[in-house]
């Protein structure tokens, strides 16, 4: 039912990873509009005003834009997403490689395993 | 703006001091936690709000007033125990609150009922537990109250009606209204506050935005509280 | 709000007392019928025994009913867990008091009303109509109506001393269980206590005013009154009387409202 949070950051910094997870992957497409803040907060379980701060995060960094009225959209503009999804997989991308490094693999075979896998995968898709 | 306000608050039941100069002021729109061990004055404070008890010293004024008749008609009070009359059924219990509470609203209490499934004409002394403590709240919540006091709403019930109760506190919030909620069991109600009021022996410790306290000490809450005062 | 907080105690009463009271109408009839319609030597078989007992255990019953709701309804809905709702409620705690006062002082007379009518339905159901001409009869002597408006006067202040007097008591054992729940431990115990001590309290007061009396010769004024104009010194009695329980009713009231809005211990 609510969302699960980790123990060590601030409420509102997960939401809003959360939200840019669910944008970068579609489940709230661009142009669509988002659900109420009390709707998003009650589907979290978490404190309106927390999730009205994590929201105003999202319009600050250009991903939601408010309109008076009608609600809050999700950015149609593509650089944006695409800025988005650049940034998280660095994310994604700097902690994978940590690990590999972690357990005793050159860059060189990481990324060997990397295209491996890839290719791999193309060939059953085929 | 502050609709709940403590100045200089003690209270001393003979030779204990439950609550000792107290210095607080809650906003409405605010979900605050009221946490601390157990005996570390948190029914206390709630039941000074309510005029179940009068202070030794100092005052505790809800919406600028002094606790009575005024304060009654906008303040909804859960307290910790079954305190509705037991042979009362539902619709009796719609009709007292209609008729003493002027802010009842029968329609989200009847909502709440059904979408919970607590129906029927059975009194209230012979529901279970946990159907009891629902309709407590439900009732609590049924009101558009200025402020909402809750003493120990989660503690003893099952995970499912945690949620529950959790939920309708979140379902119910208001801009206009202050929820102070009273517990010992941080980790449960900690996403849903605003604010946390840590009170240890009669003193506020601790009085800080739930997330700016969580950004600054780098755990939740509740840990926080386990590491710093070695309690719960 | 008080006639709402008497309303709910007619609510509260009433599901104990109205099916009471109606099993007791219902018996009395059934006894003055049986009495009038069932062979002579009715009473003496057993189910004539039986119905006569049903009927006076119900009679003490709703004696006893209207007695232990009187004590229950102030101690438990006020003092026990439902005081958390009662003082949560828009009002202050001088009218939670009253309004206990009052119901109690109202169920106590509908209680006293319906005995009278099951003795008069019973006497009815046994002896038909005949009972009305005895009623008539007091009425056809016109000597007697000479009486009338005195005697009216004095039953009025009677009626007012009886409802003062169901007050005071009722009161007094209010302030008495008020005292009783400022301890944590045995507070029924307590209460008892405290009623004792008030009645010590109350002797020892009665005996100095008594004395006092006869010393200053209140007494014997009073005694030249009587001699003089009987119907005056019963008024002066009464009233004296009623300013009396006046007091004593205002004295515990304030005691029980003290502790009730200042020292409240809910468990």
């Amino acid at each position: 039912m609510a969302w699960k949070f980790n123990d060590g950051a601030p409420i509102y910094l997960q939401i809003v990873n959360t939200l840019k997870r669910n944008i970068a992957s579609g489940a709230y497409p661009p142009g669509s509009r988002l659900p109420s803040v009390r709707d998003l907060a009650l589907e979290a379980g978490v404190n309106p005003n927390t999730m009205q701060r994590a929201l105003s995060e999202l319009e600050r960094s250009g991903l939601v834009n408010s309109q008076r009225t009608a609600g809050r959209f999700i950015t149609e503009d593509a650089s944006a997403l695409l800025d988005l999804r650049k940034s998280m997989s660095e994310e994604i991308v700097s902690e994978f490689i940590a690990r590999l490094r972690g357990i005793g693999m050159s860059d060189e075979q990481i990324l060997d395993t990397v295209r491996d896998k890839i290719n791999s995968e193309h060939k059953e898709e085929t | 703006m502050s609709i709940l306000e403590c100045r200089g608050l003690s209270k001393n039941y003979g030779s204990i001091q439950a609550l000792k100069n107290i210095d607080l002021s809650l906003e409405s729109g605010r979900i605050v936690g009221l946490v601390g061990p157990n005996g570390s004055g948190k029914t206390t404070l709630i039941k000074l709000a309510q005029h179940l008890l009068t202070p030794t010293a100092g005052m505790i004024t809800i919406d600028g007033m002094l606790p009575g008749p005024q304060t009654k008609a906008i303040v909804s009070y859960l307290p910790d125990r079954d305190f509705l009359p037991q042979w009362m059924n539902l619709d009796q219990l719609t009709a007292f609150y209609h008729e003493f509470f002027s802010d009842f609203n029968p329609a989200k209490s009847a909502d709440m009922l059904e979408a919970l499934g607590v129906i029927g004409t059975m009194p209230l002394g012979k529901m279970s537990k946990g159907t009891r403590e629902k309709v407590q709240l439900i009732f609590t919540m049924s009101r558009e109250a200025r402020v909402y006091l809750l003493d120990e709403p989660i503690a003893g019930v099952d995970p499912a009606t945690r949620d529950y109760i959790l939920r309708t506190i979140l379902t119910n919030y208001s801009e206009n209204a202050l929820v102070l909620i009273s517990t010992h069991l941080i980790t449960d109600v900690e996403p849903i506050l605003d604010e946390v009021v840590f009170l240890q022996n009669g003193t506020i410790a601790l009085h800080e935005n739930a997330d700016a306290l969580r950004e600054r000490t780098g755990k939740s809450i509740d840990g926080y509280f386990r590491e710093v005062y070695r309690c719960f | 709000m008080l006639l709402k907080l008497i309303g709910y105690e007619m609510k509260a009463f009433g599901r104990i007392m109205l099916p009471l009271y109606a099993a007791l109408l219902g018996f009395a009839l059934l006894t003055g019928l049986s009495i009038q319609f069932l062979p002579q030597d009715f009473l003496s078989g057993l189910p004539g025994i039986l119905i006569f007992m049903l009927y006076g255990i119900l009679m003490m019953s709703i004696i006893i009913m209207t007695c232990v709701l009187s004590v229950t309804r102030f101690y438990k809905n006020l003092l026990g867990l439902e005081g958390y709702l009662m003082f949560s409620l828009p009002t202050d705690t001088a009218t939670l008091i009253t309004s206990k006062v009052l119901s109690v002082l109202i169920w106590s007379m509908l209680s006293t009303v319906v005995s009278f009518l099951a003795v008069f339905l019973s006497a009815l159901g046994a002896g038909g109509v005949s009972i009305f001409k005895g009623i008539a009869e007091i009425f056809s002597h016109p000597e007697l109506l000479e009486y009338l408006p005195n005697a009216i006067g004095t039953t009025i202040l009677f009626m007012l001393m009886l409802i003062l007097g169901a007050a005071a008591s009722i009161v007094r054992i209010y302030a008495g269980i008020a005292i009783g729940h400022q301890f944590n431990d045995h507070r029924i115990l307590m209460s008892i206590v405290a009623l004792i001590g008030f009645n010590m309290i109350g002797t020892t007061l009665s005996t100095i005013c008594s004395r006092a009396g006869v010393y200053f010769g209140i007494f014997d004024s009073f005694g030249q009154i009587f001699e003089a104009d009987t119907t005056q010194a019963l008024y002066l009695a009464q009233g004296g009387m009623i300013l009396f329980l006046l007091v004593q009713t205002a004295f515990f009231g304030v005691i029980t409202w003290l502790l009730l809005d200042r020292k409240l211990n809910l468990e």
